[in-house]
């Protein structure tokens, strides 16, 4: 999985540095775009200028020097070159003079390229040498401009276009203007390059900044994780800081917090049980074993009630051990079901008369109301083992000159067990079902190994039936009921 | 030595019991954490086992109860109880020694014995005595050359005066080290057992009476003078 980190890194870099592109071509292409309109703006001034162009006073001695040129008639001499004189041997000397006349105010960085059409010539500035400007495709009233290299490979900018002027039968003179673009090259290469330094730059330091503020954003997560990895079994007991979380990641840390609680509390009881289960098994085991190497060891010592005793204590084990093979295979669902049509009063009788010896023998009344029009589906050896238990579990803890109350078919249960357990606080309930749990903490020698609820339970989430437990004025309540009771 | 039981399993207390006297030990017993602490703080115990689960007052409480009165007996932790936490607990309190049931019999007793030891600040199971050397671990006597055959109780008591050599033991010493609860303390038991003890270590090679009786003191064991 990858980390938020990386992710955030591998999302935002790479659009940083798409936008810093774009932002780099959208300024090369609006500078550019500008740069060459100043151009074409300049190119369109020279046209307009070289359209206006006003004739010499020397070369034209009948021209009133004061008259302006309107704005209408410019370039008049072209307008009035006789045609003869433009077709006439003589024109050479009369181009050299037009020529003259057109291109002296040009500056030197400004080419020009007249054709003044039907074989009239074109005329060209000096700085072309010999070259021409490539022509555009067509030629019209409206301006061109565009792009163009000279052979000697200096960059362009042109302007062409018809002057509107009528030449006789001629054609209207198409002109060509073109500007060095050199300079503008060179400004856009350094431009250009400034742009991939500067973007360059840019994307360093946002890179540095975004790890810097992921950092920095991502540390109580960090720590989080470098607390969460602290935790053990032996720290089940401390919390997560909710308070100096931050907001977005508070959710998660009352979570785990929960989370925690919960894992403490089944540690703790699997703890109780590990110790509970310990103190179970190795007592009897220790008993057993001390007697016999007792009886060894000093055969005089030995009594055939030790051989009793041991008896006893193996029968107790096995007991113990029994009932955790049977909830073990209950818990994992294992144990095969064999679902029959049964009437809980009967059962209930059969569980009642093993359970009356005991009974008796502790002075306790087993008070029973069996409604015996009860049936229901289920699987009649584990019913009979959750009732077993509860009778045997209420039996055993009701004291003396006491009754024990066991129902079926009354209230809301299919079958309950009442007994009187002063002894039982309301924070024991929620221990009851535990493995071996005894309220005895000190675990004194008795039949009983605290596994019998646990059974009852683990049976009736296999028969998916409910055991409930309430406490009603110190007397114990633990009912079977079914699921949607 | 006298030795108190606090164990809650009738059917291992019983066992226990019969095994330390068969070895020689008096020993009081009980199933009751609240009994044991009274015991304990009643008479002078050489060890006291403590089983950790109890009713009425857990294993622990017992040890803190007894340390927080100055009573330092050594206790021997005898528990179902086996993971570090609870030998940390229970050795934090106090504890001398944690056994995890279930356990040995003879790895008991040796434990029962050294925690004796520690108290009379033995380090070794040899006490000698002039020729008169007691092996307490093997649970053997020998005077000179010659090996001895004494009555449990007879070991117990020649240990006990061979532990406190040099010094005067008193009769109500002897009797709250030596002598369980059920001992008639009016009887003239001390001071039969002790003259059964003068006869028992004399050989025929050596018969120098190394146990001298103070008169209204006590008895003391030493080296016959020169």
């Amino acid at each position: 999985m990858i980390s938020i980190r990386a992710r955030l890194l591998s999302t935002l870099l790479p659009a940083f540095v798409c936008i810093s592109i774009a932002a780099g071509f959208s300024i090369y292409f609006s500078t550019k775009a500008e740069y060459l309109a100043r151009l074409d703006t300049e190119l369109a001034n020279i046209a307009i200028d070289l359209r206006f162009i006003k004739p010499e006073a020397n070369r034209d001695p009948n021209r009133d020097p004061n008259r302006e040129a309107p704005r209408n008639q410019s370039n008049f001499r072209i307008r009035n070159m006789p045609q003869e004189r433009l077709n006439s041997s003589r024109l050479v000397g009369g181009m050299a003079q037009l020529k003259d006349t057109l291109f002296t105010n040009l500056s030197e960085n400004v080419y020009c390229e007249v054709w003044l059409g039907n074989r009239g010539g074109n005329l060209k500035t000096d700085n072309l040498a010999g070259g021409e400007i490539t022509r555009p495709d067509a030629f019209g009233n409206t301006a061109v401009f565009y792009n163009t290299t000279l052979e000697n490979g200096s960059p362009l900018r042109a302007w062409a276009a018809r002057f509107p002027i009528m030449m006789r039968e001629k054609q209207a003179p198409e002109v060509i203007l073109a500007v060095d673009r050199r300079e503008i090259d060179a400004a856009l290469v350094r431009l250009a390059r400034n742009l991939i330094g500067g973007g360059l730059a840019a994307c360093l330091l946002f890179s540095g900044l975004l790890i810097f503020t992921l950092r920095i954003s991502l540390r109580p997560l960090k720590i989080l994780g470098e607390q969460a990895a602290m935790m053990d079994a032996e720290s089940l007991h401390e919390r997560f800081s909710e308070q100096s979380a931050p907001a977005d990641i508070r959710p998660i840390v009352v979570r785990l917090n929960s989370l925690m609680a919960k894992l403490e509390e089944s540690f703790a009881r699997e703890r109780r049980f590990s110790g509970d289960l310990a103190h179970e098994l190795r007592t009897p085991l220790a008993a057993i074993r001390t007697t016999a190497e007792v009886a060894l060891k000093w055969p005089d010592q030995a009594s055939p009630d030790d051989f009793d005793e041991i008896h006893k204590l193996s029968s107790s084990l096995q007991q113990t051990l029994d009932s955790l093979l049977l909830l073990s295979r209950m818990e994992s669902s294992t144990a095969e079901q064999h679902i029959v049509t049964v009437h809980p009063a009967k059962l209930a009788e059969e569980c009642i008369a093993l359970h009356a010896g005991k009974a008796e023998e502790s002075r306790i009344q087993l008070h029973a109301e069996l409604n015996p029009s009860v049936s229901l589906d289920t699987d009649p050896r584990l019913l009979r083992i959750i009732m077993t238990n509860l009778i045997s579990n209420a039996v055993e803890y009701t004291a003396q000159n006491n009754t024990v109350k066991i129902l079926v078919g009354a209230e809301d249960a299919l079958f309950l067990c009442e007994n009187e357990a002063p002894d039982l606080q309301e924070e024991d309930i929620n221990h009851l079902f535990e493995r071996m749990w005894r309220k005895d903490t000190a675990r004194t020698e008795s039949n009983h190994a605290g596994m019998g609820l646990s059974i009852a339970k683990a049976c009736a989430n296999a028969l998916n039936l409910e055991l409930t437990v309430e406490l009603v004025n110190g007397r114990l309540r633990i009912a079977l009921k079914t699921q949607n009771t | 030595m006298r030795i108190l039981l606090v164990e809650d399993a009738v059917s291992l207390r019983k066992p226990v019991v019969k095994a330390l006297k068969a070895s020689g030990y008096a020993v009081d017993e009980t199933g009751d954490g609240e009994e044991g602490y009274w015991l304990a703080s009643e008479h002078e115990y050489d060890v006291i086992l403590l089983d950790i689960m109890l009713p009425g007052m857990d294993g622990h409480e017992i040890l803190k109860k007894l340390r927080a009165d100055g009573d330092e007996t050594p206790v021997l932790f005898l528990t179902a109880k086996d993971t570090i936490e609870d030998r940390v607990a229970g050795l934090r309190l106090g504890a001398d020694d944690y056994l995890v049931k279930s356990f040995a019999i003879e790895e008991l007793i040796a434990r029962v014995e050294a925690l004796g030891r520690r108290r009379y600040q033995k380090s070794t199971p040899v006490l000698k005595v002039g020729d008169l050397e007691l092996n307490s671990s093997a649970k053997k006597v020998i005077r000179g050359k010659t090996e001895l055959k004494l009555s449990a109780q007879l070991f117990t008591l020649l240990e006990f005066l061979m532990l406190r050599a040099g010094e005067v033991v008193t009769r109500a010493d002897i009797e709250e080290h030596i002598y369980d609860e059920q001992a008639d303390p009016m009887s003239n038991v001390i001071d039969t057992a002790v003259c059964a003890l003068r006869r028992a270590i004399k050989t025929p090679e050596s018969d120098a009476p190394l146990i001298h009786t103070r008169r209204g003191q006590g008895y003391i064991i030493s080296e016959p003078a020169e």
